[in-house]
């Protein structure tokens, strides 16, 4: 039963028909009551979800003198673009920009490509070795030792000559990638095998049946893990901290807002250079989010669900 | 066809975890020569009074988190699940903090929690509710329950989507069923639905654990452990051996605390299993 029938049926059970029994008319009232409060709850909920990010904004476009007053009120008092082209300019935020964008774009781009590759063939051949293989991706990822693996990760990275926006983008990818695996492996197992046995008949070999007939039908399942893997890496913070405390060249959008934020609790910087850095470094990832949202929800539920 | 997703895996993955056990066994500032001290880092770990508070800082906020959020996500899929006007703007509302960056959230909030001038003082202050502002970041306590709000915030929407989506493989006629034989909403949560969705809630619990556990960005942003060390989480006390030394580095201790860490984590979703298994019908 749809969500707004059983709203009407509340309303025409509150509405008094011709002499209602007295008990139904009382039943109806603290039905309303119910529903009433639970509407006050939920909305006001989801004010107390947006309201932290509205002010937030709003404390972006005010003039700093505002900001730092002990009385700044919560609106701003004037509207200040400045902020963002200070940012954008001053704070060396064009840069970091671009480097978000480089990095995401290749963790996004090589996991589609690598991920589903990996995904087709554990799904498709039995390999000797097989089980072993998932065994220990199934280790690597419950051990989890996340943060304490910066270093050593750095290092490698650094002797494998790619101390820079690519090795970001590969330890981030690492990161991400058991997961995005098994997401696909699952979606194979699920395709029927006619189409691609076909193919194989006419003469199409692994690879070619892979590229040419698998991958589009791969379609929804990889369109998930691109949304999850953009969020993962354009939200990442650890990763690009690691790489550009040597480098400050090599951070990215969201590690600069933070740099600027130490700067500004000792009193080397302005806040509200480093609130409109916060809003550009999220305002991308709303946008993403508000256009492809079910796809947002369907990637996570799917998973949890088979993960 | 396995090379390009092996060789990251293997370079960023798989090697980091041998390197760091086997730096844990030595005494290292990363530029000399590293000195092998066999247990040493470890019976180290065991005397640090500060880890260890920082381990049992990790379970308050672990603890904290899913109190709060368990519960109120379990609520919210309840009334999606019933069905609610407007319900899938919502959810994407609820769902919304949980895209963006947790260091960015912790940015804003840090903003936000100021003792002079913060928003939230403001407010209060403006409703007559406090008179003298709080100190949500500069005051031990504080700053644990303000990480924990922040934490809840950020994921309550995730849980309750999870659960809302193992609710809606509940068939319809078993609620519909207990409508009939006079059932209210509560005791259909409790006897029909909430069993139903144990399998899907173990599974979400458990990945709630391990990832608060891990927790780095947001306490790293919002407070860095502050006030002196009263909020350092497992990582983020490991992060400064390694990266924010107050002398030199100490790879191989931090490394040792890392293999710690994840020995921590290992116990806790164990033992949680264990007790969820019990608990089993």
């Amino acid at each position: 039963m749809s969500a707004a029938i059983g709203f009407r049926e509340g309303e025409r059970v509150a509405a008094p028909p011709p002499a209602p029994p007295r008990r139904l008319r009382r039943l109806g009232a603290a039905a309303w009551l119910r529903r009433g409060l639970l509407a006050v709850l939920l909305v006001g909920l989801a004010a107390f979800m947006l309201v932290p990010l509205v002010f937030g904004f709003f404390a972006s476009v005010s003039p700093l003198r505002q900001i730092v007053s002990s009385d700044p009120g919560l609106l701003p008092d004037s509207w200040d673009w400045s902020n963002y082209t200070d940012a954008w300019t001053r704070a060396n935020f064009a840069r970091y920009f671009v480097n978000s964008v480089i990095v995401t774009f290749i963790v996004v781009v090589f996991d589609t490509l690598a991920s589903s590759m990996t995904g087709y063939v554990l799904a498709r051949k039995h390999l000797p070795g097989q089980r072993v293989l998932e065994t220990v991706f199934m280790v690597t990822l419950f051990i989890g030792l996340t943060t304490a693996m910066l270093y050593p990760q750095y290092q490698i990275a650094r002797s494998l000559g790619i101390a820079n926006l690519l090795g970001v983008s590969m330890v981030e990818y690492a990161g991400i990638m058991i997961i995005h695996v098994y997401l696909i492996k699952a979606f194979v197992q699920g395709l029927g095998t006619e189409v691609e046995d076909a193919a194989r008949v006419d003469g199409c070999g692994f690879f070619g049946t892979y590229r040419r007939i698998a991958l589009p039908l791969m379609a929804p399942i990889l369109i998930t893990t691109i949304v999850l893997g953009f969020q993962a890496s354009w939200n990442n913070y650890q990763v690009p901290l690691v790489f550009s405390l040597a480098e400050p060249d090599l951070r990215t959008l969201i590690v600069g807002v933070s740099a600027l934020q130490y700067d500004a609790v000792e009193g080397m910087s302005a806040y509200n250079t480093v609130l409109a850095g916060a809003s550009m470094a999220l305002i991308p990832i709303v946008v993403v989010f508000i256009v492809l949202q079910r796809f947002f929800v369907r990637g996570w539920t799917e998973g949890a669900v088979k993960g | 066809m396995l090379v390009p997703s092996l060789l990251p895996y293997i370079a960023f993955a798989l090697i980091p975890v041998g390197w760091l056990v086997y730096y844990s066994f030595f005494r290292w500032n990363g530029f000399t020569e590293p000195t092998y001290v066999g247990l040493g880092n470890y019976r180290r770990v065991a005397r640090d009074g500060e880890w260890w508070e920082s381990v049992v800082t990790t379970l308050q906020f672990t603890g904290g988190r899913l109190v709060l959020e368990i519960p109120l996500a379990l609520a919210l899929a309840y009334v999606f699940f019933r069905g609610v006007r407007a319900g899938t703007l919502l959810r994407t509302v609820y769902f919304l903090p949980y895209v963006l960056s947790p260091a960015i959230i912790g940015i804003i909030f840090g903003f936000l929690f100021r003792e002079v001038g913060g928003q939230f003082n403001q407010i209060l202050q403006g409703l007559s509710l406090i008179d003298e502002p709080i100190k949500f970041l500069g005051d031990a306590t504080n700053a644990l329950l303000s990480l924990i709000s922040v934490g809840v915030w950020a994921h309550v929407g995730i849980n309750m989507l999870l659960f809302f989506a193992g609710m809606i493989t509940i068939p319809r006629e078993l609620t519909e069923s207990a409508a009939v034989e006079g059932a209210g909403e509560w005791k259909t949560f409790r006897y029909v639905v909430l069993p139903l969705l144990m399998p899907v809630a173990r599974v979400v619990i458990l990945i709630s654990i391990i990832g608060i556990l891990r927790s780095f960005d947001l306490v790293k942003t919002l407070t860095d452990g502050g006030p002196t060390g009263a909020t350092d989480v497992m990582f983020t006390y490991i992060y400064r051996f390694f990266f924010e030394p107050e002398t030199v580095p100490q790879i191989g201790y931090a490394a040792a605390l890392g293999v710690t860490a994840s020995v921590v984590v290992g116990i806790v979703s164990v033992a949680y299993l264990r007790v969820v298994r019990r608990n089993e019908p």
